[in-house]
């Protein structure tokens, strides 16, 4: 008898959207799982590893954010936004906790922006990796073209998670001038990219 | 006064939205936002670009061993969770390696649609193809006429494969395995429509005295309602 069984299975599985995924993550499939993971695996690591800067700790934050994930019964409302926007909040939030950790360690000042080429995946891009690596083009060229002042507390708060206060103690400026500079980049982020992203 | 507080509180909400306020604010900020419909429509207008910051670093291919190791836990974990407690089968675990998979679609699942059902099917094929290097026993069951229903054995453990069954909506096949005068219930499945379909019994062949198939309920049941459809004879 020919053995139709993996394929089955993955296509099945791989037709599902990521939100039709979640609950059989919740019921412990790790099938599904491993699915969200491939998904966004990448997308996870490539951010931890922009805010922690170590290749060997972005591993370690990725695998406890899915294993944080698979263990909580994934507390993922769908109401809340897409499952990848919740699973890399997940990340920056364990990433931002490992850096809050190493006390005194120097927060992730630099306002370099990824220009270094996309490493070439040894797989063909799906549909969906490929919008979101072109969104991914497009955001950062808006960021490209804001002013480094107002770049520079976007990626402190974001990037090196230091409150308002914080960032205003390390650029050494009034705690309104950062709320403005982080109310502009924003507004501009949003207002350029409204259409088409 | 209170125009002045809704102009501090829109004046923070990027910072709100970055993470950046304090606890006590960022409460503060949520209590407000709740009650402020214009807020509301501003922090959904720019939480998009929030959302959008994760996209612009550089993408990297993580390494194939985080993937790995990922998988193994959690394949660890369900085998350990679903395995019955004290019955000192750790040592076979390793060589049940295509169990974890079989049994990664629980229970609950199956009722949820042919969808599921077409995954069980493909993970058991899949189960089968990857274990040809075991000794396997072929048992034919006493079925229903024009059906046909096979239990592949393979020591403690086995597949059900059935052919020709009417697939049925409204209830579901369940498995169970006799054991002198008690029953135990071993699984649940579905047949597609040519009425195939196949059951993984995980373990407990060893001490059985036959294998049985009811329809029951969609949800299954503890004990059989029905009685039995399919009987192999171990």
């Amino acid at each position: 008898m020919p053995n139709q069984g993996p394929n089955v299975e993955v296509e099945a599985l791989q037709r599902l959207a990521d939100e039709d995924l979640m609950p059989l993550v919740e019921r412990k499939d790790p099938a599904a799982f491993e699915i969200v993971y491939d998904r966004h695996g990448g997308a996870a690591y490539s951010l931890a590893y922009r805010i922690v800067g170590d290749r060997l700790v972005a591993e370690d934050v990725t695998q406890e954010a899915f294993l944080s994930v698979w263990r909580s019964g994934a507390r993922f409302d769908r109401a809340r936004g897409s499952v990848r926007t919740w699973l890399l909040g997940v990340v920056r939030n364990r990433a931002i906790d490992v850096l809050r950790r190493e006390a005194g360690r120097a927060p992730t000042v630099s306002i370099e922006l990824d220009t270094v080429p996309e490493q070439e995946s040894r797989f063909e891009p799906t549909d969906a990796e490929a919008l979101r690596r072109e969104a991914g083009r497009e955001v950062r060229g808006v960021l490209a073209g804001l002013p480094e002042d107002q770049l520079k507390v976007v990626q402190l708060a974001y990037f090196g998670g230091l409150s308002h206060s914080e960032i205003a103690e390390v650029l050494g400026m009034p705690l309104g001038t950062v709320k403005g500079r982080m109310r502009l980049a924003m507004e501009k982020l949003r207002a350029t990219l409204a259409e088409g992203v | 006064m209170e125009h002045d507080d809704h102009t501090r509180f829109e004046d923070d909400l990027a910072a709100y939205l970055l993470d950046a306020l304090t606890i006590e604010e960022a409460r503060e900020m949520q209590l407000h936002i709740e009650g402020c419909t214009r807020c509301q429509e501003r922090a959904r207008w720019l939480q998009s670009s929030v959302e959008l910051l994760p996209t612009a670093v550089e993408q990297l291919e993580p390494p194939p061993e985080l993937r790995e190791r990922l998988m193994r836990t959690v394949r660890a974990e369900v085998a350990e969770t679903r395995a019955p407690a004290g019955d000192g089968r750790k040592a076979a675990r390793s060589r049940r390696g295509w169990f974890a998979r079989l049994r990664a679609v629980p229970r609950p699942a199956l009722a949820l649609g042919a969808t599921l059902v077409a995954i069980a099917g493909g993970v058991i094929g899949y189960a089968l193809g990857h274990e040809s290097g075991q000794s396997t026993t072929t048992l034919q069951a006493q079925a229903p006429a024009g059906a046909n229903v096979t239990l592949e054995r393979d020591g403690d453990q086995g597949i059900l494969r059935v052919s020709g069954l009417p697939q049925r909506k409204d209830k579901i096949y369940e498995v169970w395995i006799q054991r002198g005068k008690d029953v135990h219930p071993a699984g649940l499945f579905q047949v597609d429509t040519s009425g195939r379909g196949a059951a993984a019994i995980p373990h407990g062949l060893d001490d059985a005295s036959a294998v049985l198939v009811s329809l029951e309920p969609p949800s299954g049941s503890e004990q059989p309602t029905t009685n039995p459809l399919v009987t192999v004879s171990i």
